[in-house]
């Protein structure tokens, strides 16, 4: 039923009307209408984890993504790589780290596996070839360790590092 | 009657005023929100965000603090991995029957602090792949994402698969 139109409600108590395919990237919201049987239009389905702003955001994304092939299942063989993110999904990260840490909750809770796969890979470039204090002031972590136990572990790890 | 409506709407808008200043006073205390994502992120984001990091780069969040390294050292994560990397039926295998290592001391070199028992299988696991399971990775997926079956005279006990 293509412009059939759902409600989506925010944390923050605004709703926006979506349509019913695009939200269904969702896997939480698709189990909700198909299971529920929440298909009329005066229908409103709360999110109370996912405020306005990145709700707008995730269905900004959807809306985007709404004629891609469905992501395919894990194959947990496969090589993952991080250079395949669209330069649209790019540009559409490129956001304040609050952002980007609330677009993967809201990605997570709402099973949205594509948004999380590609929310997760940014982060993992910011991870990747970083020293662990660099990984620190990336993402606001404090260490608790003191210099001789990052040494231990250091040490620990020794034995299977990659060369 | 005018000098009383007046004096209501003096009261409303010194009452506005005053609602905006308590406002404004509010949100000048509000910190923009900052994450800790070593804590404030749920383990199995971290788990997804590991699945496109090395091995050096996720030794690395270890040393970072001590909830990343209590996340990533764990004998959870290692088991994870090992599922991913090699599938359900050798994860089944080696750490839920617990079949390989039946004791540590089959690896030399240990630092003096040893890994969890997952990290050793894990290890064990990618060496005997790199050595004997030349044809490992050519197995497939069948439509239930069962391993279809490889007889592979090296491989463990002679076959891959274990469904």
């Amino acid at each position: 039923m293509a412009g059939h139109k759902i409600k989506l409600q925010s944390s923050d108590g605004d709703t926006f009307d979506v349509e019913v395919e695009i939200a269904k990237q969702s896997a939480t919201i698709k189990t909700m209408l198909e299971d529920l049987g929440m298909d009329e239009e005066e229908d409103v389905i709360p999110l109370p984890n996912v405020n306005s702003a990145i709700l707008k955001k995730v269905i900004q994304w959807a809306t985007h993504h709404k004629d891609d092939p469905p992501p395919p299942e894990d194959d947990e063989n496969r090589e993952k790589n991080t250079n395949d993110i669209s330069s649209w999904d790019q540009d559409f990260l490129k956001v304040d780290q609050g952002t980007l840490f609330e677009l993967i909750l809201a990605a997570n809770y709402l099973d949205i596996k594509g948004l999380l796969d590609v929310t997760c890979k940014t982060v993992a470039n910011m991870i990747k070839g970083k020293t662990p204090e660099e990984i620190r002031r990336t993402f606001n972590i404090k260490n608790d360790f003191t210099p001789q136990e990052e040494e231990q572990i250091k040490k620990e790890n020794e034995w299977c590092e990659e060369k | 009657m005018y000098g009383t409506n007046m004096d209501n709407i003096n009261i409303s808008s010194q009452l506005i005023d005053t609602m905006i200043t308590l406002d404004m006073v509010t949100k000048s205390h509000q910190q923009p929100p900052k994450f800790d994502w070593s804590v404030d992120l749920m383990d199995s984001i971290w788990y997804h965000i590991s699945s496109y990091l090395t091995i050096n780069d996720i030794h690395r969040l270890t040393r970072t603090c001590s909830s990343l390294y209590t996340i990533f050292a764990s004998h959870d994560f290692w088991s994870y991995l090992i599922r991913r990397q090699f599938g359900h039926a050798i994860w089944q295998r080696s750490i839920k029957n617990s079949l390989l290592l039946p004791n540590d001391q089959k690896i030399v070199g240990l630092p003096r602090r040893n890994p969890c028992h997952s990290k050793l299988i894990y290890f064990e696991l990618l060496k005997r792949k790199r050595i004997s399971f030349a044809d490992f990775n050519h197995f497939t997926f069948d439509t239930n994402r069962n391993y279809t079956t490889i007889v592979e005279p090296s491989s463990l006990n002679g076959y891959v698969c274990g469904f």
